[in-house]
């Protein structure tokens, strides 16, 4: 970290600031402590096993996570991802069952890579749409994408005509085999989903810190107008996030169909709300600007180990329902006192007379230079 | 205010008690001891303001002196840091604009607090709706009562109509009737004539007269000066957060007004340096812009240039034009006229974005909603608009990057424990050097930047614009707006105001000389032109050509100026001159430029002017008293002589008989002259004086003189006169006695006769006095001190005479070179280049 917020904090290191900490890292606190609660609810919560199949639901959400997290840091929202998801795993069942070419009798297998590629290529594509709608004809996000979470789930039944494709093994014969064992692989007995999460993390994480892209991304979702004014591509920018939040939720409509080896029109429902809130437990501001991958990635971990834990314990379905959306809003309101209490430091900061090396230099001295 | 003796003794300049009040009337509401701290900025230091029922209160204050700060805390939106608020004599506290209200406080605020989507009549009674029986609203009362305010703001205003169906003026109208139908005790009015038509305007003055009639204290706020010195009762001027003076509006003008809201400003001394400019780096090109919003054609016609190294600033009050036009060079905004070309090249159909690349940077006047991310570091601010650059195909160099924002730390003089902490943990001035140095770190050929200096404090202000020049003298095109008349004054190489979209007028700030247009657009020219009216020359001899010159040089600066003029001449005779003056104090004259009639006789009225408020300029000659007149502006006549004696000694070859003839003896002129001949010519033993005589400047008594000198000294080779008159009077009795070949004649003045001797051998040798440029001088610096209250310059000021002989005669004309009375009039009216190249010119002479 900086140098200033090492001097910032560095008086309080010795006596720590549990108010801080609890405040500060409040997601991660909330994580602790599901994990500390359902282990001692359920002695099965922290069996590897057990461990790796929350791990698996965890990084399906966080991969849309991470997605939405752009779209939310630019101050907009990404409700299509939920049916970007189903319509992607159609694609891809579509395509891996064959089809007739038109104008001839014959029926098309493309290869697996070619399969996954147009899957991803179709989210993205609907991404790029709704990026469009959102930079150039300036619809408020959440109309767009909202109009895109019917129109791509209705693709998604149109293509499959309601139905699901249940046989997405390919055969050697035609060429096309080997989707399920790449998206099922399990590398380090640790499934495939989770090392994508990983990746994305990764990738996202630069993407965010370390490319101009990420940066100005948070700037036009502090302040539109000072980043337009600061030469800040704001168009491209807002419309590269749904591709990218697109992307993700497309991977995650072939990640999810491999995990059900199926399919379905229906599948991602409601994903959308899932990953917006992680994203919202991880800290970010809907208005944008703020937020990260890492938070993010803990909102989907207290998320999916909430529900996970909840259905060990055998807590009700209906009573899960509440418990999810009393902690998500438990976590931003946590935020908002933290804001609170950041705004009044600030305050008090100011309001003191400056001191230290802040002490402003006598004006005269620079004036005479 | 009508009862005697209450009247507070007001001039302009006077100092009087900042917290003085004058007495009289009844007060109903009294802020005392008004402070309110905003983070590190004090907005109000300790303010008392009593308000006074039936009487209108004008708060006079340019931008962030504080006025709407004080309204604010006293119609209960804001709470003060200290102090309170006495409504008749008990102290409240509002926590809420409810409260005032309900204690009879109604505001009008500056920006309009009207719900676009709802009708004038929903507007008016929002929060306050009108119920009937059955509680639910009665919308037909409403609308009646509505209809009803209109008709007496005579606004045809149907009560249905949605607010954002109205134009602005009529939007305002709404906000006045909302604050009327309060039925208040104490109105404050902030700025609401901003979007009125003269005709809307005069209808609310007359409503304002009712109130008054009924005994409501209507407290107004107005950068409209004039217009808010017309509805005024007493006037408040507040300067930096400080009640700096109240006074009975009857007793003040425009100028007291002006004065006190601008006060004696600091001088930074940055305009100081005369420099040279470059080639033009940002070029308008009859640009019209429309504003997006409304539609509304915010520019037109607007065509400018700025030159490397350059500060140009953009005068104009709010409305103005000039957020528009600076927008609208960036990139944002409708351009759909004219052309913007940076370093020579269009930018129509580039993007904010090309223009920052192609080195035109915007800092915008709203740094909070334009200029910064407050979710970012101050580092990462710094490097927004240069990111893009910094990075190495896809990633951004981080060492590289951490090493442009320290060094522009350093440049910028941010103070600021790291790059790594929040942009809001910065006090305003830092702020706003973090929005600057962020385009600055875009390496720019132009920089606009949009009131600078709005919302910080005075040393930062002087830091930022110290910067500015920096940065200009790297070669830096600067083009900044404001609507406050000292920065202007103080900071810019040269100054365009704007009025209504349109140039109004450009002006040097060094010598407040206009050099193009006329600033004649209301809200401008009180600025500009309160300076204006007569100006008294008072000249010496008006058939002799050097005084015509000074007189004809008077005339045709003051009129570039913008000023009257009447001319008149004294004949070096001080009774004459003593009339003279009191005819010019009797007219009213704003300041009188005289040329006096001897140094000890003339000090008497040079003091009774300056003691009836006329500032006097005094040119060609000096008095022997010092602090009476406001500049002394005359010809280093020791040193011309000095030189006119070496050239004519050298061309005696330093021997013979010569005689002197010798001017007024009133004037010190002439004794200094003499003297100056003296001191070099004693030296050479060779040269003896045989004769001396009195001729009075003039060149018959020259000549008269010369011929009995010459019949009394027959063996004489050489003559020396203390001007060009007694000269060519000499050369005259010379040529008739058939003696002008073996004579050598030296004049002074460099009139253009002589100067005509000299090209033809008549005359060895003449000095140029500088008349016109210290003429020149002295008008500019009337100007300068009616506009500001300073001259700019020493009292005392002594220019450099020039030598005049047979090789470089041909170069004179009229007492100088090429600077004519033509040069100085088609400077007031030509391109901006051409005068400014012109005063360089002048500079080198």
């Amino acid at each position: 970290m900086s140098s200033a917020a090492d001097t910032e904090s560095g008086g309080r290191l010795g006596n720590i600031n549990w108010n801080a900490l609890l405040v500060e890292g409040r997601a991660l606190v909330a994580l602790a402590l599901i994990i500390i609660v359902f282990s001692v609810l359920s002695d099965k919560f922290l069996e590897p096993d057990n461990f790796i199949i929350m791990s698996r639901h965890v990084a399906v959400n966080a991969i849309v996570s991470i997605g939405m997290l752009m779209t939310i840091l630019h101050g907009g929202i990404d409700l299509s991802v939920g049916s970007i998801v189903g319509l992607t795993g159609i694609v891809a069942g579509y395509l891996l069952n064959g089809f007739d070419l038109p104008l001839s009798e014959m029926v098309a297998y493309p290869a697996v890579w070619v399969v996954v590629l147009s899957a991803l290529a179709v989210g993205s594509f609907v991404g790029l749409l709704n990026g469009l709608l959102v930079s150039r004809l300036h619809i408020a996000p959440f109309i767009a994408t909202l109009g895109m979470l019917y129109a791509a789930r209705g693709f998604a039944l149109l293509i499959s005509n309601g139905l699901t494709f249940t046989s997405l093994n390919g055969s050697a014969a035609l060429g096309n085999s080997g989707f399920l064992t790449v998206f099922r692989a399990r590398a380090l007995g640790i499934p495939a989903p989770v090392w994508v999460m990983i990746v994305f993390a990764i990738i996202f994480s630069v993407l965010l810190n370390r490319t101009p892209f990420g940066r100005w991304l948070y700037a036009v979702g502090g302040n539109e107008r000072a980043a337009e004014l600061s030469g800040v591509p704001v168009a491209r920018v807002k419309t590269w996030v749904y591709v990218l939040s697109g992307f993700c939720a497309a991977t995650v409509g072939l990640l999810l169909a491999a995990d059900l080896t199926a399919a379905t029109p229906r599948s991602g429902e409601l994903y959308e709300l899932n990953a917006i809130g992680a994203v919202v437990i991880g800290g970010a501001a809907l208005s944008g600007g703020r937020g990260t991958i890492r938070g993010t990635l803990i909102g989907a971990f207290v998320i999916g180990f909430l529900v996970d834990g909840l259905v060990l314990v055998g807590v009700s379905v209906f009573w899960q329902q509440v418990i999810k959306g009393v902690v998500i809003i438990l976590a931003v309101a946590l935020d908002q006192v933290q804001q609170m209490i950041a705004r009044k430091r600030a305050a008090d900061r100011a309001a003191r007379p400056p001191s230290g090396p802040a002490a402003p230099t006598p004006v005269k001295e620079v004036v005479g230079t | 205010m009508s009862s005697a003796g209450t009247a507070v003794e007001v001039a302009p300049g006077a100092v009087s008690d900042a917290t003085a009040t004058p007495p009289g009337d009844r007060i109903v509401l009294r802020a005392v001891d008004m402070t309110k701290i905003y983070g590190v900025t004090e907005a109000l230091k300790g303010v008392n303001f009593e308000v006074r029922p039936g009487k209108v209160t004008v708060l006079f204050g340019e931008n962030g002196a504080g006025k709407s700060t004080l309204m604010k805390i006293m119609a209960g939106i804001e709470p003060p840091t200290r102090g309170y608020l006495e409504l008749d004599g008990e102290v409240v506290e509002f926590g809420s604009t409810k409260e005032a209200e309900e204690r009879g406080i109604a505001i009008i605020h500056q920006e309009l607090n009207l719900c676009p989507n709802l009708s004038a009549s929903d507007n008016l009674f929002l929060g306050r709706e009108l119920r009937t029986r059955r509680r639910d609203i009665d919308y037909a009362r409403q609308r009646e009562v509505t209809r009803q305010m209109m008709a007496r703001l005579e606004e045809d205003i149907d009560p249905s109509t949605p607010i954002a169906q109205l134009r602005l003026g009529q939007q305002q109208i709404v906000e006045v009737a909302r604050a009327l139908h309060a039925e208040a005790r104490i109105l404050i009015m902030d700025e609401p004539t901003s979007a009125l038509s003269a005709t809307e305007v005069e209808v609310l003055f007359r409503v304002i007269r009712d109130l008054k009639a009924q005994d409501v204290a209507v407290i107004y706020i107005s950068h409209h000066l004039e217009e808010a010195l017309e509805i005024a009762d007493y006037a408040v001027v507040l300067r930096d957060g400080e009640l700096v003076d109240t006074a009975l509006a009857e007793n003040v003008d425009l100028a007291w007004v002006v004065e006190k809201m601008t006060g004696r400003s600091e001088d930074y001394g940055l305009t100081d340096a005369k420099r040279r400019f470059g080639e033009p780096l940002l070029t308008l090109d009859h640009v019209d812009v429309v504003d997006v919003d409304n539609g509304r054609v915010a520019v037109s016609d607007f065509s400018l240039q700025v030159r490397a190294g350059e500060i140009v600033c953009l005068y104009g009050l709010m409305g103005a034009g000039r957020t528009e036009l600076l927008e609208a060079i960036a990139g944002r905004g409708v351009v759909t006229h004219g052309h913007i070309r940076l370093a020579g090249e269009d930018v129509a159909g580039t993007s904010i974005r090309d223009r920052i690349a192609q080195g035109l940077g915007l800092v915008p006047e709203d740094r909070q909603r334009d200029g910064l991310v407050r979710l970012m570091t101050v580092g990462k601010n710094l490097s927004l608009a240069s990111i893009g650059a910094l990075a190495r195909r896809w990633l951004i160099s981080r060492g590289s990057e951490n090493e442009q924002i320290q060094k522009q730390i350093s440049d910028v003089r941010i103070k600021t424990v790291g790059a790594n902490i929040s942009i809001t943990s910065l006090s305003g001035g830092n702020q706003q050097k973090v929005a600057i140095g962020k385009m600055l770190m875009t390496d720019p050929k132009v920089l606009l930047l949009d009131e600078p200096a709005r919302g910080i404090d005075v040393g930062a202000k002087g830091e930022i614009f110290s910067l500015l020049f920096e940065q200009a003298e790297r070669g830096l095109a600067v083009l900044y707006a404001t609507s406050e008349l000292n920065e202007a004054l103080q900071f810019s190489h040269r100054i365009v105001v704007m009025s209504k979209g349109r140039i109004a007028g450009q002006f040097d700030p060094m010598t407040g000389i206009q050099l193009t247009g006329a600033a004649g657009e209301d809200g401008v020219n009180y600025l500009f032109q309160r300076g204006r009216g007569t100006v008294a020359i008072i000249s010496a001899h008006p058939s002799n050509p050097y005084w015509q010159a000074e007189i004809d040089t008077a005339r045709a600066t003051a009129t570039a100026l913008g000023y009257e003029t009447t001319t008149d001449a004294h004949e070096n005779v001080p009774e004459v001159q003593k009339r003279l003056m009191d005819e010019a104090i009797g007219a009213g004259a704003v300041a009188i430029i005289l040329d006096p009639a001897g140094a000890d006789e003339s000090i008497e009225v040079v003091r009774k002017a300056t003691a009836a408020g006329i500032p006097v300029f005094l040119v060609n000659a000096e008095i022997s008293e010092q602090g009476i007149a406001k500049s002394q502006i005359v010809s280093n006549n020791a040193q011309g002589a000095a030189l006119g004696a070496q050239a004519w000694a050298d061309a005696m070859g330093a021997a013979g008989k010569y005689v002197e003839l010798f001017g007024n003896p009133t004037d010190r002129n002439a004794q200094l002259r003499s003297d100056a001949y003296a001191e070099v010519l004693s030296q050479l033993p060779g040269l003896t004086k045989v004769g001396q005589e009195t001729a009075n400047w003039d060149r018959a008594q020259g000549k008269d003189k010369m011929e009995s000198l010459l019949s009394a000294h027959p063996d004489i080779t050489g003559v020396i006169a203390g001007n060009d008159e007694m000269a060519l009077g000499a050369i005259q009795a010379l040529k008739d006695a058939g003696r002008l070949d073996g004579v050598l004649v030296l004049g002074f003045d460099g009139n253009q006769e002589a100067v005509n001797a000299v090209h033809k051998g008549e005359m060895v040798a003449t000095v140029l006095q500088p008349i016109v440029e210290g003429t020149q001088h002295a008008l500019q610096q009337m100007h300068r001190y009616l506009l500001t209250g300073e001259t700019g310059a020493p009292e005392k000021q002594s220019l450099d005479c020039t030598l005049i002989t047979g090789k470089n005669a041909h170069k004179f004309k009229n007492f100088s070179l090429r600077v004519t009375r033509e040069d100085i009039m088609a400077a007031s009216g030509e391109q901006v280049e051409d005068a400014v190249a012109g005063n360089e010119k002048g500079v080198e002479l």
